[in-house]
């Protein structure tokens, strides 16, 4: 079996040269708030080197969440018994 | 001594000795093992053998239903020990109970749970179906009864190995020791019931099978060697017990077994042979090195206290040497099951597997030199990244070892079961959940150690507390994984009796031998007309004989 290659043509550049479509808004304003977001970090950090960024510093992430591994371990006996009551019920249905 | 290069020559001897006398056939020595693996499988056991039911597919079926349970399990335990590595009083409450496990406590006993309950299971589950499928058995596996009856001494064997991993010995002796036995002889029948469907083989097992075989005799011929070598001990040295469940079992079947769904889950043929052979070989080769030289993921589970043992400088140079060069058969791994499934020309497929097949074969690669480079060190004496390994060894287990094996089951369990899985969008959330929980809350707990360990290296006063909300981030996304693995466990398990009921095609609609092309045709085309992999193409110009009427 052989490839084809083919040569570039005149036609071509009018057929791949020109986008008939243009993305969702959306994702424009996504990379852009990205790309700032980035910009303005590396400013910061040069700008006032060493220093924490203002209120989302100050964010306590999941630190709140600390001692209240509880709420998980419920999370997971819901999951344990959704399984076992699964079984259960299934191999005891008539 | 423990390591010798003697002894991994000896064993490659042996394995390439078993490959080269049975790719002709075991000849007597199959007659033998027929007649008596049989009585041992069956009539051996007497009445105990009819509490098992002996219909096509149900060993695999209730190897892989329990390595489902056994995986929630272990979710569970790692995720308490990730968390109570950064609150170490969260589960203070229970000490009223009498249960007080520390952070390491908790991970040993899910991974020990994850590896051997999980992993292990599935792993055999699928070997029961797959590999007398790719011998061609007549009637498939030979003792379907058997296979499944001793998914209960491995169950046993799991238990006493999660009790161990809080207490290794309650009683004052070793548990440890009555797990692996436990295990040993489920391992041994499952072992004989292989051999027997690959002595009864009507084709060659291809490469994925030959693998296979050798994963799973790779073990007992390691351990045989040691005995006959050196003067070990396997009370006073647990560690051998290493010897058969080590890299060959899990890594090597894993292997395989991915290769055989990747295959066949995305209808596309294995995109290189070489890699293949590749794989065969340099696995075979290479990993044997891993469990002499630095257990890693493997020693540091059944045998927590067990040292590696002192070894020669030379050992050291030639293990190193084999363990650098596994890098090769793992590219090929890789690079073969990605390629396989993206021959297909479609986006992998998330509901039978083929796309967290894909995941871990990227992540492999990365996890190999992750290994590989915070390793080297310990090969030569050095500790400077033990605090390190720990999280390494649970990366390597949650982000190749557990997936590839999920991947398997979903790419099998349509075959097994015969039933679809009830609820394609649950299994598409989970591996979503799965991937993303797992990767980011690992690397989270890996950023917080690391920062830990920079900071008790440099010996400072100060302490991060960037190390601790690192810990948190991880541990809360790694909970993501725990609710992945709890609708993966109930699509497994509702799936036995909701699942669609799939009708059986598999020698109705075969096929064409050869397909006459006589114009510019599509391959769409050609497949509904029954044609497979093995059709052969003819072109109508080659039918036409010089003189006679064109063949229409």
């Amino acid at each position: 079996m052989s490839v084809v290659f083919l040569a570039d043509s005149a036609a071509d550049i009018d057929v791949f040269l020109q986008a008939d479509a243009e993305p969702e808004s959306s994702w424009v304003f996504l990379a852009l708030g990205i790309i700032i977001a980035l910009l303005s970090l590396t400013i910061y950090s040069i700008i006032f080197p060493g220093q924490n960024l203002p209120v989302i510093s100050d964010l306590d992430t999941f630190g709140s969440l600390k001692g209240q591994v509880w709420l998980f371990i419920l999370g997971m006996l819901v999951g344990g018994l959704m399984i076992l009551s699964t079984l259960l019920t299934e191999v005891t249905r008539e | 001594m423990f390591i010798d290069i003697t002894n991994h020559l000896i064993t490659w001897l042996i394995l390439f000795g078993f490959f080269a006398l049975s790719s002709r056939g075991l000849g007597t020595l199959g007659e033998v093992l027929r007649s008596t693996g049989m009585f041992l499988l069956e009539k051996a056991l007497g009445p105990a053998i009819d509490f098992a039911e002996g219909k096509p597919g149900s060993a695999a079926r209730t190897w892989i239903v329990l390595s489902s349970l056994w995986l929630f399990v272990s979710v569970c335990f790692t995720f308490l020990g990730i968390w109570v590595g950064h609150d170490q009083y969260a589960l203070i409450s229970l000490t009223g109970w009498g249960y007080s496990p520390s952070s390491s406590t908790l991970i040993a006993a899910g991974t020990a749970v994850g590896l051997y309950g999980s992993v292990a299971m599935a792993v055999i589950g699928a070997s029961l179906h797959v590999f007398p499928s790719l011998c061609g058995t007549p009637g498939g596996l030979p003792s379907e009864r058997n296979g499944t009856l001793v998914a209960v001494p491995w169950t046993l064997g799991v238990i006493i190995l999660f009790i161990a991993a809080h207490n290794p010995d309650p009683f004052g002796i070793d548990i440890t020791l009555a797990a692996i036995a436990t295990m040993g002889l489920a391992y041994s029948a499952i072992a004989v019931n292989l051999l027997i469907a690959f002595a009864d083989r009507t084709q060659s097992p291809r490469e994925p099978g030959w693998l296979l075989i050798l994963a799973i005799v790779a073990g007992p011929v390691s351990v045989l060697v040691e005995f006959l070598m050196g003067d070990t001990n396997p009370i006073a040295e647990p560690w051998i017990v290493l010897k058969l469940y080590g890299a060959p079992f899990f890594l090597w079947s894993v292997s395989a077994l991915a290769l055989y769904s990747a295959a066949l889950g995305s209808r596309s043929p294995l995109w290189s042979r070489t890699l293949s052979g590749t794989v065969l070989v340099g696995l075979v080769i290479t990993t044997s090195a891993y469990q002499s030289l630095d257990g890693g993921l493997f020693s540091s589970l059944i045998t927590q206290n067990a040292s590696i043992p002192d070894v020669s400088d030379s050992s050291r140079m030639f293990g190193t040497f084999l363990v650098a060069l596994s890098l090769a058969p793992m590219l090929a791994l890789s690079a073969n099951i990605i390629a396989t499934i993206r021959t297909s020309g479609k986006s992998p497929e998330i509901t039978n597997g083929m796309a967290i097949l894909v995941a871990s074969s990227f992540s492999l690669v990365l996890l190999w030199f992750l290994n590989y480079s915070l390793r080297s060190p310990s090969f030569v004496g050095f500790q400077t990244y033990e605090p390190l390994l720990e999280t390494v060894e649970l990366m390597t287990m949650w982000l190749f070892m557990i997936p590839m094996s999920m991947g398997i089951v979903l790419h099998l369990y349509p075959t097994i079961t015969n039933r679809t899985l009830p609820a394609p969008e649950r299994t598409r959330q989970g591996y979503w959940m799965f991937v993303t929980a797992v990767s980011a809350g690992l690397l989270c707990t890996f950023i917080s150690e690391s920062i830990s360990l920079s900071v008790t290296e440099i010996d400072i006063e100060a302490t991060s507390s960037l190390a601790e909300r690192f810990a948190v981030i991880g541990s809360v996304l790694f909970y993501g994984a725990v609710v992945a693995v709890t609708l993966h466990t109930l699509n497994i398990v509702r799936g036995l009796f909701h699942g669609k009921i799939l009708q059986n095609t598999s020698q109705s609609s075969r096929r064409i031998e050869s397909y006459t092309i006589n114009s510019s045709t599509s391959i769409r085309s050609i497949l509904a007309a029954g044609a497979d992999v093995e059709t052969v193409l003819v072109p109508a110009s080659d039918t036409d004989v010089p003189g006679a009427p064109t063949e229409l």
